[in-house]
């Protein structure tokens, strides 16, 4: 989506003309609710281009340094790597392109070109989403938000050791360095009027989201003990000086749920119990919350059900459940009850955690039109309201679900705000749902090199639980780039140009992977589940119709050839071998220290033509870095770079340029100080050698 | 397909000497196929060639353009700005190269291939003599394969004394083509046609200066 930057477009547009015309699509950004540019940003991360990394996360989503950490990642339940070995660790990458930035300034503000103002109530996810686009595309935006923040439910509910409040702060800076005006403190119907608001700005949107916690009028709930979540996690996050009983007890099977439980273990309380309706595979939380709420000691009981709870003197004392059978029928809530099968325990404090609702007391008396059961009247397909100018996103009008699906709704309301305000019409929003790249084959799984997932770290249980610090340790730069380096870039491998193909066979006999096939005497057919984007046919059709998506040959020889610029070697560094010394955090220039380096996804992409190329620009010696052969990520393909470099070679002694001046190493992976080692070696060498002919000739005074 | 092999750049580069506006060609079929006149081998040599010439402090222009087939004059058509040039390097065959200077008369078309037999595929980059183009096939003899090509010595009744366990006596892994032949025969249950002894070939059919017109069919 990079290359759309700088085409004018709104961000709408942009967006689907990029998911319109990718010609493939990867299965992580196809399950990313908001089709973020996953497969992009994983590789600069992997390159150690993290800005431009971080830059690409936020065009879709747009707080990346919290979604990073609380991401439900549906992205990684889709990646291809799943059936290789695991899944490309994507949400801990995307957290590392954002912490690693966390010094440089935020965007910048944006010229507001349209003239028009837009009103969003409530800076939650959907909220700060759709006023980031609307901000890209020129229009005034303000948002009104009752708490002392922006983040919404990620701010409020959200305990600090999953998310600290200074990341969410973070987030919501860069979205306010875009021009949009922050008013905080302010709560609609209370602080500033909805009527009020209508009349001052030419559109509203309503992403007020799900204040309000749900209880349960079961005997016993207005004890003194009984609590609700959404206080219970406000008071955890804002009110240093809460306290709990000894025995608590969570109702609710949910992440919120969860993180009422885990919080409470936090304050103290010795026993926290878990009780919710559905059994143990059905529960909604996340599978990584139930496992760490186990490795901190919550007690989890699925399938029951509050029946009761038991008061003395006023005080909660205990609750009563009743078995539950079963939750759902035919997919609605209907959930059946053995009432013969009775559990009891004691408990100190009930924390009431089954559901959230609007608070729409804001909109009391005003023309919104609000349904019997307290629900906005809305279109989805237009994302509007009864009324023509107000809109509405995120979770009241969704229902409850993860951050990144209410960006998603965020999103889409900028779009048809942005549409409205434009033409002065409505339209229904295309939802596109394009089909992701099938499942590698069996018999390519076997041949493709298998890189375990870096695990990402937890501080111990046993620490963890004595405070609300942050409990997810990030990666390192190093371990973020080999994570970064596992993505198989699906899709993103050869590309044929068809009206050049001669029909040679070229392709078919060198791909390690079966991809190019033979259909009708035709060979240009690629069957793109096998590609793995490694570049040997590239490298090697005598024809030049063969392109690779993402290591584009137009791309190499620019970089092969831009300006040496002080520099005197330039070095075609494999990236599978190479970790980041050339390349420090935040250096988009990659001349340092008189080399030139040309990062290569991996280096049987390496064409003679690259190398010839950066010889003509005025290099005194060119360095092909490979890995060793045993560990070539493709690892049928270890010999070609050599066959190329020695094809060079025999070039440089014809035209007089000299084949020393051409060297191949094997740089053992993930050792940067063979690759140093290497270089420096090289370097000397080609000092002794001295300037090249050619280069004198461009230079005549070197 | 026919198959040749590129020319150093030393040697097109001396041949070139003269000229400082040079195009160069390549043929979309038969050379491209064989990895030495395509699109690819064209910008690689263009290249080579301009970095010789750049050495020893000479500018030269150099263009590229690969045209679909050398030996066919309405793709020679095809080609840009010809006469912007002083010479033509062709990386076609034999064929397409004649092609182009007959094409161009005034021009000097210089070759960039040796072109050196029509062969077979056998794998990437690997490529073996299959057919002399002798005009008289008799292939219908000898099990599909060719011994006019594929023997060292064309003979038409083999082997000789020099097979050596399949093997020719000139060396390398050369296969002795009476053996493929015999065997050949053997599988198909027709060891009776090794017995027949092939009569003298008419090598006048292989002979120069040939030409063949089909619209003559109807005479």
């Amino acid at each position: 989506m990079s290359d759309l930057k700088e085409s004018g477009m709104s961000q709408a547009e942009k967006f689907d003309k990029w998911i319109s015309e990718r010609l493939v699509k990867p299965p992580c950004i196809i399950a990313c609710p908001v089709n973020a540019d996953i497969q992009s940003y994983v590789s600069l991360v992997g390159q150690g281009r993290f800005q431009e990394a971080l830059e690409i996360v936020r065009e879709r989503c747009t707080l990346p340094a919290s979604l990073g950490r609380i991401c439900n990642h549906p992205c990684e339940g889709q990646c291809r790597r799943n059936k290789i070995d695991e899944a490309v660790s994507i949400r801990s990458i995307k957290r590392f392109a954002a912490d690693i930035c966390m010094d440089l300034p935020h965007p910048g503000p944006v010229p507001k070109t349209k003239g028009k103002k837009v009103a969003i109530i409530g800076g939650g996810p959907s909220g700060l989403t759709a006023a980031y686009d609307l901000a890209k595309d020129g229009f005034s935006v303000t948002i009104f938000e009752r708490n002392d923040a922006c983040g919404g439910a990620i701010y409020t509910g959200v305990p600090k050791y999953r998310l600290p409040k200074d990341i969410v702060a973070w987030d919501v800076a860069a979205i306010q360095s875009l021009g949009v005006e922050i008013k905080t403190n302010t709560e609609v119907g209370k602080d500033i009027l909805f009527n009020e608001i209508i009349k001052n700005f030419d559109a509203v949107l309503i992403a007020i989201g799900l204040s309000v916690s749900r209880g349960l009028p079961i005997p016993g709930a207005d004890a003194d003990g009984v609590l609700l979540a959404l206080p219970f996690l406000r008071m955890v996050n804002f009110d240093d000086k809460t306290t709990i009983g000894k025995r608590v007890v969570v109702i609710g099977g949910g992440n919120v749920a969860t993180d009422v439980a885990r919080s409470a273990k936090r304050l103290g309380a010795e026993e926290v119990k878990m009780f919710c309706l559905e059994n143990d595979t059905e529960m909604p939380a996340s599978p990584w919350e139930i496992e760490e709420s186990y490795e901190e000691g919550i007690q989890i009981y699925p399938s029951w059900g509050p029946l009761e709870i038991k008061v003395k003197d006023g005080k909660v004392a205990g609750i009563v459940f009743k078995k539950c059978l079963s939750v759902f029928e035919n997919g609605v809530f209907s959930p059946k009850f053995d009432e013969c099968e009775l559990t009891e325990t004691e408990a100190d404090n009930i924390i009431f955690a089954i559901g959230q609702a609007a608070d729409m007391s804001g909109f009391k008396d005003t023309e919104l039109a609000i349904d019997e059961r307290g629900r906005i009247s809305f279109n989805p397909a237009t994302m509007q309201t009864n009324l023509a100018n107000v809109f509405a996103c995120g979770e009241v009008v969704t229902g409850p679900g993860a951050a990144v699906s209410a960006m998603k709704s965020g999103h889409r309301a900028a779009t048809a705000i942005a549409r409205y305000l434009d033409t002065g019409k409505t339209s229904a929003l295309h939802i596109k749902e394009p089909e992701a790249i099938g499942q590698v084959p069996d018999e390519i799984v076997e041949i493709i090199t298998k890189l375990p997932r870096t695990p990402v770290k937890l501080v111990d249980a046993s620490k963890r639980v004595k405070n609300f610090d942050e409990i997810e340790l990030g990666f390192d730069q190093a371990t973020a780039m080999f994570e970064a380096r596992r993505c198989m870039n699906c899709g993103s491998g050869a590309e044929i140009i068809e009206e050049k193909c001669a029909a040679c066979l070229t392709c078919v006999r060198v791909c390690p992977y079966g991809a190019p096939y033979v259909r009708q005497a035709r060979a240009a057919n690629f069957a793109l589940e096998n590609c793995q984007a490694c570049g040997i046919c590239a490298a090697e059709c005598p024809a030049l119709a063969i392109d690779i998506r993402h290591n584009k040959k137009a791309d190499i020889i620019g970089r092969a050839s831009r300006s040496m610029d002080g520099s005197f070697i330039t070095a075609f560094t494999c990236q599978y071998s190479i970790p980041e010394i050339l390349n420090p955090a935040y250096v988009k220039t990659e001349h340092i220290d008189g080399v030139n380096q040309v990062s290569m996804f991996c280096n049987n992409r390496i064409d003679t033509i690259h190398i010839l190329a950066a010889f003509e620009a005025g290099a005194d010696g060119v360095m092909v870095a490979a890995c060793p052969d045993e560990k070539c990520r493709h690892n049928k393909g270890t010999d070609w770079p050599k066959i190329r470099v020695a094809r060079v070679k025999n070039i440089l002694n014809d035209t007089g340029i000299g084949a020393e001046r051409l060297e191949l190493a094997k740089i053992e992976k993930g050792s940067v100080e063979a690759l140093a080692k290497a270089i420096d070696e090289f370097k000397k060498k080609v000092r002794e050698l001295g300037p090249s002919p050619l280069s004198r000739q461009l230079t005549p005074s070197k | 397909m026919i198959v040749a092999e590129p020319k150093k750049i030393e040697e097109i580069k001396q041949m070139t000497d003269k000229f400082d506006r040079i195009l160069m060609v390549g043929c979309g079929t038969c050379t491209t196929v064989c990895l030495t006149g395509g699109e690819r081998e064209v910008n690689l040599m263009a290249t080579a060639l301009r970095l010789a010439r750049k050495v020893e402090g000479q500018d030269v222009e150099i263009g590229e353009q690969t045209i679909l087939r050398q030996c066919d004059f309405e793709y020679i058509d095809e080609l840009k700005d010809v006469h912007n040039y002083q010479a033509i390097v062709s990386l076609a065959c034999g064929a397409g190269i004649q092609g182009i200077a007959r094409k161009f008369p005034e021009m000097p078309v210089l070759p960039g291939v040796n072109t050196k037999f029509i062969g077979f595929n056998e794998e990437f980059g690997y490529y073996t003599e299959q057919c002399k183009a002798c005009g008289d096939c008799i292939l219908h003899l000898t099990g599909g394969i060719c011994p006019i090509a594929r023997c060292a010595k064309g003979l038409l009744n083999g082997p000789c004394g020099g097979t050596n366990n399949g093997k020719c006596e000139i060396g390398g892994d050369k296969d002795c083509a009476w053996t493929l032949i015999y065997n050949q025969l053997e599988r198909q249950g027709n060891l009776k046609q090794f017995k027949e002894i092939i009569a003298a070939k008419d090598f006048a059919k292989a002979g120069n200066i040939r030409s063949m017109d089909l619209r003559k069919a109807g005479d």
